[in-house]
């Protein structure tokens, strides 16, 4: 994959914040009044100082007062509306990146789920898209601000005195050099024990999700050892950023006091010159304390910022993932006028997981039929390519070469949802969602006949309210399987599909779906694909996969 | 939860004396830059003497400001690393405890949570050790040395002054609250939405075959929006922070040209005393400003020191005897008094039954995975219950049917417990017929898996679990459906593979596939929690009175018949 540039990432992200121009721009438009309102505070005591303190005049210090209460009053609603604008706002671009996100990532073929683990694939719509919040709104948003208020700060100093203001602008340079060395070897140690963070855990994680190997393996007190270790080789390399973060801030602290310091020493050489007022004084205190805060931030900000196009390069990645295997969604109701001798057909398919030249085909020139109401069962070794012949009639993968159809219908030509309501899969590893049995049974489904599920409910001793915890952990590996089962047989699709669906459940339990498949058999066509000879004796066919080709047996 | 804290009360009263030394050096500044200041107003003196004077001053300052760096470094250093200890001590107290609970504790907890709790939880303990302990001991510190310099100048101003302290104290704890709480939500949010996105990727092939894209986008969308309403709350709180903070800053300047100017106009307070004034008003501000945090992150430990108080006192159910005995040895056999079963060493036995009937859970007791009441179990006719768990876990081990795989290297994984060289590894990987496979990974044996490296598939998990076993070689091993994602011919290769092995020692299989156990020196067959029927095979054929392995074999055999014709 091309890497983007920051720029083309930057407007990735414009095109996502187009909806909300208007309100962006706006709060734009209100920047320089709050910088203003601002960074006029020390430049109206500079005023007062200089007249009504130095007259005597106590009316016109009122004057004072209430402009400066103006001032606050103004900056407190333009500073409020400021800040929350921008971040409503970004959280309704950011609610939006996480949907597109989402989208995208459902219509992804299987091919990327294979290659990519899930947990990363949870940090690119959960931590990498909170981290665009906090570059753009907290990084870039802060920035413009702080650059505004620098501006009008160096405006307003300039208008008071230009020659103070050269030396405190001269002061900022040094500034800006230390905090930027301060703030890299501080990087680079914080960069440091972040990795050895998410070593440490990853270890914890590990440990408690396979608490029971750990045990079962009597591996407690040597784990205790590693994470000690590894705890350790953290709490050091924090230390060294603890001691790099120390140094900043005292770093800069002396520094706004040198700057104290030749402030002074310059007004004395020029006061003694050209009589220089002490209002004037008194306001470059302050502005110096005010400029130094935005540019101290700066370098900070700007490797939030950075951290921020990291997260959007990451997301663009998983955007711009493409869709491999698009969707026919014109067609629709093409089945029903369809006619044809065979249910499905096989022709001719070649077919890899990785396009690769060097990969070995899986199936090569695979081509069988299955009529109407036939039991086909499909059996090889490992790795032959069994499921995959499912996959691909499912159009999880497409295959490179050849075709495959049902009713003589092109599966390319079918929308998905018509050729998924068409067959019912029992894989072999089951999905429990968090949810009642009901809802893990319905699966949100149209055309669903709860009724057929009876039977099952039965085996299961459950009933449809019964609470289900994800990845089925209070059931056991064969009710999980029942459950699968019981999804593919309430839909009314014909074609029953079982992918080594029987493989971890017992004998009585398969003795039982073995009467129910009896009973599926009459209006239904079975393609059973088994390890265990008990699920498929009374098939009619027998195909046999042997170097990526069908041998057809009758059984 | 406080000796994790005063533990370190030596390094706490080192850093205030460096914080005392920074803000008595912070106070002391201001006054000679008054002083420069009202020497520069003064007319009378000569400017030599001005100038001799105020160069004199600056040297005082900047000797002042290098000494207050030093200490300043010294201080945070100190103190922000005893948040690092005590981050550093809590983890490790933690974990410690984790480890040896018994795994049904963590069924009923989700992984994520506990996580969270070593993680964020111990996090906000460091922030109160380190950051807010600094903030407060340094407020503390700046206000007991300014104030009363500041009062000196001016009691009226200091009195309006530090009355603006209470009003942003009452703002600042309301905020925080109403952040705090929204906060939560947002969390809660956050959690129920990764979670939501994780199920939805594991079971992407389900929801494609089923075409549930569509509804699990709307669910998404559903989730997403209440996410952003969340986050709308929060902002709304956030937003009047840090504008509040600004208002009362400038506040006191206000009152520093109200009331101080009154005086400067009435010649009660010098131009310089108004400068030292701000910057006095400059140097509290910050200390003023960091109440909110603080407050934020002393609400936090109050709900984080529940969640660790939780996990740490939550005693393992499954734990040693005081005077707990040391199993050097399995001699003779492991009994199963209320069953009236004994297994003898160098056994190969199979445990057999329908789904439910309780054989893990059996495996598990022998373990002491589980406890049970009624289970007498004897291993060498002394009860289970008083061995020390340690001993006999180095004697039992079980192989699961659901294996987890940790997240390091293929080899890694198979020497997991134990220290074995390399030949050693690929010998077990090829008793467990997984060699076959290596040479499909590009690393080999390197070849990280799980959740950061490359997914296996179910049965060539089972087999790197069953390397793994061989590796570590208990005298008995539990093989729990271990071979069920296996091929039969595999399956039957490996099994071979173990009993040669395993010559001298016990082995038991759980399992479904009969043939396994055909040859095992006893079958052990379950139901509803209770063994029902033992024997050899041929015995409880024989037998009229054993029907359930009768009745699972008969089912079994016709299906190899099946086999052997087609």
């Amino acid at each position: 994959m091309n890497k983007k540039s920051d720029l083309e990432l930057f407007k990735l992200i414009l095109s996502f914040a187009a909806p909300y121009k208007k309100t962006l721009l706006g709060t734009l438009l209100i920047l320089p009044f709050s910088s203003i309102a601002f960074s006029i505070q020390p430049f109206l005591i500079q005023k007062a100082v200089d007249g009504p303190l130095k007259d005597g005049n106590i009316e016109q210090l009122m004057f004072f007062v209430y402009l400066f209460l103006g001032a606050i009053a103004f900056n407190f609603c333009v500073h409020l509306s400021q800040i929350w604008i921008i971040n409503s706002t970004a959280q309704k671009i950011i609610t939006d990146i996480r949907q597109k996100l989402f989208e995208h990532l459902e219509k992804l073929p299987m091919s990327f789920f294979d290659r990519n683990p899930i947990g990363r694939t949870v940090t690119r719509i959960t931590s990498d898209v909170e981290q665009l919040t906090d570059s753009f709104a907290g990084g870039l948003v802060s920035v413009v601000i702080d650059i505004f208020n620098i501006f009008t700060i160096i405006s307003f100093m300039i208008y008071i005195n230009w020659k103070l203001c050269l030396v405190l602008i001269f002061f900022l340079i040094p500034v800006t050099i230390t905090a930027s060395y301060f703030q890299k070897s501080y990087r680079k140690s914080n960069l440091n024990a972040r990795t050895k963070l998410s070593a440490l855990n990853s270890f914890l994680q590990q440990n408690i999700v396979g608490i029971s190997v750990v045990q079962m393996l009597n591996c407690a007190d040597k784990n205790k050892k590693i994470f000690d270790k590894s705890n350790q080789e953290y709490f050091k390399a924090n230390d060294k950023s603890i001691w790099a973060d120390s140094n900043f801030s005292a770093g800069i602290e002396l520094i706004s006091i040198i700057s104290i310091v030749s402030l002074i020493f310059l007004s004395k050489e020029i006061l003694i010159q050209e009589a220089l007022s002490i209002g004037v004084i008194i306001a470059f205190l302050q502005y110096a304390q005010t400029l130094f805060e935005p540019i101290r931030n700066l370098s900070d900000r700007f490797t939030t910022i950075q951290s921020g196009f990291t997260a959007a390069e990451r997301i663009s990645e998983l955007l711009s993932e493409e869709v491999s295997i698009n969707e026919n969604t014109s067609a629709t109701h093409k089945l029903p006028n369809a006619q044809s001798e065979y249910l499905i057909e096989f022709d001719d398919v070649w077919f890899k997981y990785n396009d690769k030249e060097e990969s070995p085909w899986i199936l090569s020139g695979l081509s069988f039929k299955v009529k109407a109401g036939e039991f086909i069962a499909i059996i090889g070794k490992t790795g032959a390519g069994k499921s995959t012949i499912i996959k691909l009639l499912t159009r999880l993968y497409e295959p490179q070469r050849g075709s495959i159809r049902i009713l003589g219908v092109d599966i390319k030509e079918l929308s998905f949802k018509e050729l998924r309501s068409f067959l019912a899969v029992i894989h072999q590893d089951s999905y429990i969602f968090s949810g009642d049995l009901e809802s893990n049974i319905h699966l949100n489904r149209e055309n669903i006949d709860m009724n057929q599920a009876k039977p099952f409910l039965q085996a299961l001793k459950m009933d449809l309210k019964t609470e289900l915890n994800e990845r089925a952990s209070n059931i056991s590996a064969g009710e999980e399987q029942v459950i699968n089962f019981a999804r593919a047989v309430v839909s009314k699709a014909p074609l029953l599909i079982l992918d080594e669906a029987t493989a971890k459940i017992d004998l009585a339990t398969e003795a039982f779906i073995q009467d129910e498949l009896e009973q599926y058999r009459k209006d239904k066509t079975l393609l059973v694909i088994a390890h265990r000879l008990e699920t498929i004796k009374h098939a009619d066919k027998v195909i046999a996969i042997e170097h990526g080709q069908a041998n057809l047996q009758v059984n | 939860m406080h000796k994790y804290f005063t533990k370190y009360w030596k390094s706490y009263l080192l850093g205030s004396l460096f914080l005392i030394g920074v803000n008595s050096l912070a106070a002391f500044i201001p006054q000679l830059i008054k002083k420069s200041i009202d020497l520069l107003q003064n007319n009378s003196i000569s400017t030599e003497i001005l100038s001799k004077s105020i160069n004199e001053i600056l040297l005082t300052l900047l000797a002042s400001a290098l000494l207050m760096a030093f200490l300043r470094t010294k201080s945070r250093h100190i103190i922000f690393g005893i948040g690092r200890q005590i981050e550093f001590d809590l983890k490790k107290a933690i974990f410690n405890h984790l480890i040896h609970l018994e795994p049904a504790f963590f069924e009923s907890k989700k992984a994520g949570d506990l996580i969270s709790i070593i993680t964020n939880d111990v996090q906000s303990f460091r922030a109160l050790g380190g950051f807010a302990i600094l903030n407060i001991l340094n407020s503390a510190i700046a206000f007991s040395i300014i104030v009363p310099l500041m009062w000196q100048i001016n009691s009226t101003l200091t009195i309006s002054f530090l009355s603006l302290v209470p009003i942003l104290i009452i703002f600042i704890t309301y905020f925080s609250k109403a952040i705090k709480s929204h906060q939560q939500k947002v969390t809660e949010m956050l959690g129920k939405i990764s979670h939501f996105i994780e199920q939805n990727l594991s079971g992407i092939h389900i929801i494609k075959s089923y075409g549930q894209e569509e509804a699990e986008i709307a669910r998404f969308q559903n989730q997403n929006n209440n996410l952003l309403q969340e986050y709308l709350h929060l902002i709304k709180a956030r937003s009047f922070i840090s504008p509040i903070m600004k208002v009362v800053a400038s506040l006191g300047f206000i009152l520093l040209l109200y009331i101080g100017g009154k005086s400067v106009i009435e010649n009660s307070f010098s131009l310089g005393d108004f400068a030292a004034y701000s910057l006095y008003i400059e140097r509290l501000i910050w200390p003023i400003a960091t109440l909110g945090w603080l407050i934020t992150i002393i609400y936090r430990v109050q709900v984080s020191a529940k969640r660790i108080q939780e996990v740490l006192s939550r005693e393992a159910s499954i734990k040693d005897l005081e005077d707990a005995l040391e199993i050097e040895e399995f001699r003779e056999s492991i009994e199963l008094k209320s069953q009236g079963v004994t297994i003898n060493k160098g056994q190969i036995i199979g445990l057999v039954g329908p789904i439910g009937s309780g054989k893990s859970i059996l495996a598990k007791t022998i373990m002491r995975l589980h406890d049970c009441d009624e289970a007498e179990i004897f291993i060498d006719n002394i009860d289970i219950k008083k061995l020390k768990i340690d001993s006999l876990r180095k004697i039992i081990n079980i192989v699961p049917q659901e294996t987890f795989l940790f997240s390091t290297s293929i080899a890694e994984n198979i020497a997991y417990g134990v220290d074995i060289s390399q030949e050693e590894i690929e010998k077990f990987a090829k008793a467990a017929c997984f060699d076959q496979e290596i040479p499909k990974f590009d690393n080999g044996y390197e070849t990280v898996v799980g959740e950061r490296g490359i997914t296996l598939s179910g049965g060539q998990r089972q087999r790197v679990a069953i390397a793994r076993a061989l590796a570590i070689n208990p005298v008995v091993l539990i093989l729990d459906d271990a071979l069920s994602s296996i091929d039969n011919h595999i399956a039957s290769k490996i099994l071979k593979n173990i009993l040669e092995l395993r010559k001298d020692k016990t082995t038991i299989f759980i399992t479904h596939k009969l043939q396994i156990i055909e040859n095992a020196d006893q079958i052990l067959v379950m139901n509803n929690f209770k063994i029902v029927e033992q024997g050899t095979h041929k015995e409880l054929l024989e037998d009229e009175s054993n029907f359930i392995y009768k009745q699972l074999w008969n089912k079994d055999s016709s299906l190899i018949k099946k086999g052997a014709k087609s």
